[in-house]
């Protein structure tokens, strides 16, 4: 075997798979197990990121089309392949997902419950999130999409909070309702194109008039998972219940998948649909990203105000998505990696704090900044890039989108989703204030101190935030060669809905 | 000067601020959790470390100004690419020309005194590192908004302004009412930002790039655009959404209402960055792309009528307030008012002047309104002061400067730029000019009184609580030394410079700024002589009523505030606009959005999405349940009437629309 014929992608997704499968016939004393689990969990998610830089040091950025495609006969009897690749829009998630795997792996240091089983669907998540990613057929994308309900859903339920069974339960059934249509659609496409393979899809075309129901299938999947308002009810229980690392997962990468949809799949595949449909999305975009800010500054839990303000983010990204230009393209996919370190990075923090004093509430906190330095100055970093200050990562994304949507003619859109920059301001600076400064809380003055783990993630995801602000090409610059690819997918779909 | 060296030069005065300012926050963080008496050592010598970065950027940047006369062409230094996207290319690129050397001067040499005089102010202060860190980060902010070479990198000095004037209002960040003032500083100055980065998009979209070189070169072509079905002309909605932002910077009437209350700061941030500074960045934004304002007459009068109001309402203002720094921030509010009509005028430069002079008298009046609190222990109302002449002398003669300057008496700096601006407004010859006048003309007169007021009743009036007032001193040399500084700048520099801006020299502005119409010229010789001297006079007479009211004839004043009483709590307030806001924008969004929260998210949202259809599925399933009771009767029942619905069916569709069966 070559060095050029190592299945890299396979590699990517099943290494994780290889480590759960080790953590889960662990056996022995308890203490033992937990300890060798975790060993385990650190070497999956270290392997996977080894494997992730070095896919991301042989990728080659200018280069159209897919990369390292896998592409074998998997269930003869309906043609459904294994077909694997990778390209920029992919890659740049895949490598998110290793980054908040390690770090959610990392924060988890305190935990003491079912430690074996936490590891093992830590891992089982990593496997099917780069799954989806990678795959090139709609069958085993579905089964990987759906897949990753399942970890997730153990992690709200075994380890979240009070109210994790509901929370659990209402997150499983709306995604899950949501993935049903879009199988239905599947058994559609598959009926009426002979394939399940979205290149294989893309060339054949598919007749308009079906296109329609097929994208509203589709919609229904990756709006829920988004999540686009109003479908996002799930999103504030779901992460207020979670652990800290499940919150990372789920708002850093899970929500991601949703995005990663619409431009895999709904844009190339139901191209006129896409067009149709895109008033009805940037309606929905501005309201949620008008709405769920407005909500959010009404919280008293502070992952619930994050919760919400990922709501209001990713309306930017479905934006620049459905502008149809390679500037919002772009800066939707920005949006996409700084979302998932901010709301990543945030949720740690929270976690941090909640497990020092065991509570989210605001009212518990205040004069955190006299207390923590490094904790305030980080946490400082995270919520000017969620405001979207320029020299932070969430600027780049924001401008690029609004940008797209104006060259595209639709000024009326930008303005309003402009609005983000005022409301933005207004509930993050609460989130900060009611936090870190005023009044001192009573289990305020005896915070323990951080300790080293806690503080080099810190700087970590501050001085990603940052770099990412400044030197935006750094990520940029991988979205070349699909970008160039996507462009004339973009010009027609732009043609189609009659702008310039 | 060669252009290397000015890159050079230009590189060292933006970035050591930034340098001074990672330092602060190496030093501060280090040993945090220490409680020695080595923590204040550190503090002391981290903040001097921060001076002698910030004195010496200033010397770079005044090498710098002092060297470019000889090269008077654009020079760009390229740092970094920023990012592409589509056609859109943003690069880190500090541009120098006449205008960035001119700023990038005054800002550092003011910020470096003003640290200097922190040294003092701050030094009780158990985190006075903490302090210093934002200072050099502001300063590194501005420096990056002024000398910026492209719109998209002013934005982020412009942004990083406000961070910063944030983090400082809100220092002390165990009082409510700081917070609460930070708070509103940012949120108003994002509401501007909201309407100026639409401009900065509108911009990109029609130059198809964001490049100083571009935007004050070539008008585009094409300018119309559609928004919401009108026709628009893209560059005029440019600079009205440009215009907005720098109202909310700038403190214009409408969104001024964040600067009264920025006080709560400590006053050498209300010096630098509330009053010689950061809230003129608006003005300079304008003045950079003043070729892109020129051409549009509507917007050019709107900024005359913003601006005249906002000279004459907020003077009015500070004629009775009685906290001392909130006196001199109205002051502040009302001068930026003058920058503007003079922007509105298209005299660019005279704005620039006015801008430069009112630095140096605004940036002593502070620091000598801090010197005054410093001395009464955070006493600010000057109702419980007085009687301060005779313990602090320099203060008081130093602030008399900056009152002089401030009221425009003759050959003080404020004389020269101030009236400039008054006589470009009566020799503008319109109506929307003329209405800019009239303003300007009694802010004036409000001007001269509320100086007087601020000196009588805080230095020369009897001291009305003598036991609070014993305790005051002269404050240390190292707070009165940047004072003297700055006392020299404020009487000589309109002096010195009126020739570079509205005089001989004037071609020293090359092409960095549009060029101005042929109004500054006509005005110099176009307004009659002996009308000259009226701003002064009017201003000395009302410096009189100021004296009668308070010196001699008390009565006066207490018959004419029963009069006034009702109008005098409302100026006290700034017209009421944030009562008027409280209630209208901010009532209805918080109703809003506290619906949106309990209604629409809890009975809606979720109500008929999966709660509502879990709920029906579940009473349904209740429903059906009841069916399964374990009665074979039931099941049997079931069983048959099912099978006869079924052939039912089958047989009427064979029959009707003969299917298959």
């Amino acid at each position: 075997m070559t060095f050029v014929d190592f299945p890299i992608l396979s590699a990517l997704i099943f290494f994780p798979l290889v480590s759960a499968v080790l953590i889960m016939v662990t056996l022995g004393q308890p203490e033992r197990v937990a300890l060798n689990s975790r060993y385990l969990a650190f070497w999956g998610a270290g392997g996977h990121a080894l494997l992730a830089l070095a896919l991301l040091f042989v990728f080659d950025a200018e280069k159209q089309g897919y990369q390292f495609v896998e592409n074998v006969l998997w269930f003869a009897p309906f043609g459904i392949r294994y077909h694997l690749g990778v390209d920029g829009i992919s890659l740049g998630l895949v490598l998110l997902t290793s980054g908040l795997t390690l770090a959610a792996l990392m924060c988890s240091g305190g935990l003491t419950h079912r430690v074996k089983e936490y590891m093992a669907a830590f891992m089982v998540l990593e496997c099917f999130v780069t799954g989806a990613l990678l795959s090139l057929d709609l069958v085993p994308f579905y089964i990987f999409f759906e897949g990753v309900l399942l970890p997730m859903f153990f992690i709200i339920g075994v380890w979240g909070g009070k109210e994790r069974v509901y929370a659990s339960l209402k997150f499983f059934l709306y995604t899950l309702a949501g993935s049903l249509l879009m199988f239905v659609a599947l058994v559609v496409l598959y009926h009426e194109t002979g394939s399940t393979d979205i290149i294989l899809i893309e060339r054949a075309g598919v007749e308009p008039s079906l296109q329609m129901l097929l994208w509203l299938a589709f919609f229904a999947s990756f709006a829920v998972k988004l999540p686009i308002w109003p479908f996002h009810s799930w999103l504030p229980l779901a992460h207020v219940e979670a652990p800290a690392a499940g919150s990372m997962m789920l708002a850093g990468i899970l929500l991601k998948l949703g995005a990663y949809g619409f431009i895999r799949f709904s844009l190339p595949l139901f191209p006129d649909a896409s067009v149709y449909f895109a008033p009805f999305m940037y309606a929905l975009s501005v309201i949620a990203i008008i709405y769920a800010s407005m909500v959010a500054w009404q919280q008293e839990d502070m992952k619930r105000l994050i919760a919400y303000s990922s709501v209001a983010h990713m309306g930017y990204v479905t934006l620049g998505i459905f502008s149809f230009t390679v500037q919002g393209l772009q800066g939707a996919m920005m949006q996409m990696i700084s979302h998932g370190l901010l709301s990543a990075a945030l949720f740690m923090g929270i976690g941090f704090l909640y497990h020092r004093v065991g509570s989210r509430d605001f009212a518990v906190y205040g004069g955190v900044a006299r207390v923590l330095p490094l904790f305030s100055v980080a946490m400082m970093v995270y919520t000017l890039g969620s405001v979207a200050l320029p020299g932070t990562s969430g600027f780049v994304g924001e401008f690029m989108v609004l940008h797209g949507l104006w060259t595209a003619q639709h000024s009326t859109w930008a303005v309003a989703a402009a609005s983000g920059v005022v409301l933005s301001a207004v509930y993050m600076l609460v989130f900060y204030r009611r936090i870190f400064f005023g009044k001192q809380g009573d289990k305020v003055a005896t915070l323990a101190p951080l300790t080293w783990t806690e503080r080099s993630l810190l700087v970590i995801f501050a001085t990603l935030v940052v770099l990412l602000g400044l030197m935006p090409m750094l990520y940029l610059d991988t979205l070349q060669g699909s970008s160039a690819q996507m462009a004339p997918l973009l010009d027609t779909l732009r043609a189609k809905a009659g702008g310039a | 000067m060669n252009a290397e060296t000015l890159k050079v030069l230009s590189v060292m005065t933006v970035f050591l601020p930034c340098l001074a300012s990672f330092v602060a926050f190496a030093m501060y963080s280090v040993g945090f959790r220490e409680q020695r008496d080595g923590a204040r050592a550190r503090h002391r010598l981290g903040a001097i470390i921060v001076c002698a970065l910030l004195l010496l950027s200033a010397i770079s940047a005044l090498i710098m100004a002092v060297g470019y006369h000889q090269t008077g062409e654009v020079v760009h230094v390229f740092l970094a690419d920023w990012f592409q996207s589509g056609g859109l290319q943003v690069a880190w690129q500090l541009r120098i020309d006449s205008l960035s050397v001119l700023m990038l001067a005054l800002v550092s040499f003011i910020a470096a005194w003003i640290c200097v005089y922190s040294l003092g102010y701050m030094r009780k202060d158990e985190t006075m590192l903490r302090f210093f860190c934002y200072m050099a980060l502001f300063t590194f902010s501005m420096q990056l908004l002024v000398s910026a070479d492209n719109a998209l990198m002013l934005f982020v000095g412009w942004e990083g302004v406000g961070l910063c004037s944030y983090l400082l209002i809100g220092y002390d960040h165990d009082r409510a009412a700081a917070n609460n003032a930070a708070m509103k500083a940012f949120v108003v100055n994002r509401v501007g930002d909201f309407s100026f980065i639409l401009g900065l998009i509108l911009l990109a979209v029609l130059y198809g790039s964001l490049d100083m070189d571009v935007l004050l070169g070539v008008r585009p072509s094409l300018t119309f655009i559609e928004v919401a079905g009108y026709r628009l002309d893209g560059l005029s909605l440019a600079c009205a959404l440009l215009f907005v932002g720098a109202m909310a910077k700038s403190a214009q009437w409408g969104l001024h209402i964040w600067l009264a209350d920025a006080m709560e700061g400590p006053t050498p941030v209300s010096a630098l960055i509330h009053a010689a500074t950061m809230v003129t960045a608006g003005v300079f934004m304008i003045a950079r792309l003043s070729p892109i304002f020129a051409s549009d007459a509507l917007i050019l009068d709107i900024m005359v009528v913003v601006g005249g109001l906002t000279a004459l309402l907020a003077s009015l203002c500070a004629a009775v307030q009685y906290d001392i720094k909130r006196t001199i921030a109205w002051s502040t509010c009302s001068q930026l008012g003058y920058m503007v009509v003079a922007l509105g005028l298209s005299a660019w430069s005279a704005a620039l002047f006015h801008l430069v002079t009112h630095a140096f008298f605004k940036a002593l009046l502070f620091l000598g309104a801090g010197s005054v609190i410093y001395a009464l222990h955070h006493q600010q109302d000057m109702r419980q002061m007085g009687g301060l002449a005779k313990q602090m002398p320099a203060t008081c003669s130093a602030m008399w400067i900056g009152c002089i300057a401030l009221a425009g008496l003759p050959f003080f700096s404020g004389y020269y730029s101030k009236d400039m601006i008054i006589e470009l407004a009566w020799g503008g010859q319109n109506v929307v000019a003329s209405f800019g006048f009239a303003c300007l003309f009694l802010a004036a007169i409000a001007t001269a009184y509320y100086s007087m007021r601020m000196m009588l009743m805080t230095f020369h009036l009897p001291a009305s609580q003598q036991e609070s007032t014993d305790i005051a001193r002269e404050s240390p040399m190292v707070m009165m030394m940047p004072m003297m500084v700055l006392a020299l700048f404020a009487v000589m520099a309109g002096a010195w410079w009126r020739d570079w801006f509205v005089g001989d020299n004037i071609a020293f502005w090359g092409n960095s700024l549009a060029p101005h119409k042929a109004l500054m010229d006509k005005l110099l010789d176009g307004v009659p002589a002996e009308w000259l001297p009226l701003p002064v006079v009017v201003s000395v007479l009302s410096m009189q009523v100021a004296l009668l009211m308070y010196g001699f004839y008390g009565n006066v004043w207490h018959t004419l505030r029963t009069w006034v009483a009702s109008g005098h709590g409302l100026l006290q307030r700034g017209w009421g606009m944030d009562q008027l806001y409280k209630v209208s924008i901010i009532a209805f969004v918080r109703g809003l959005a506290r619906e949106s929260a309990s209604t629409i998210e809890k009975d809606m949202i979720d109500g008929l999405g999966p709660d509502g259809v879990a709920h029906t599925v579940q009473r349904f399933a209740r429903r059906v349940a009841l069916w399964h009771d374990g009665r074979l009767f039931v099941y049997a029942f079931m069983m048959i009437a099912a099978a006869v619905v079924f052939v039912l069916w089958r047989g009427a569709a064979w029959s009707l629309f003969s299917l298959p069966p």
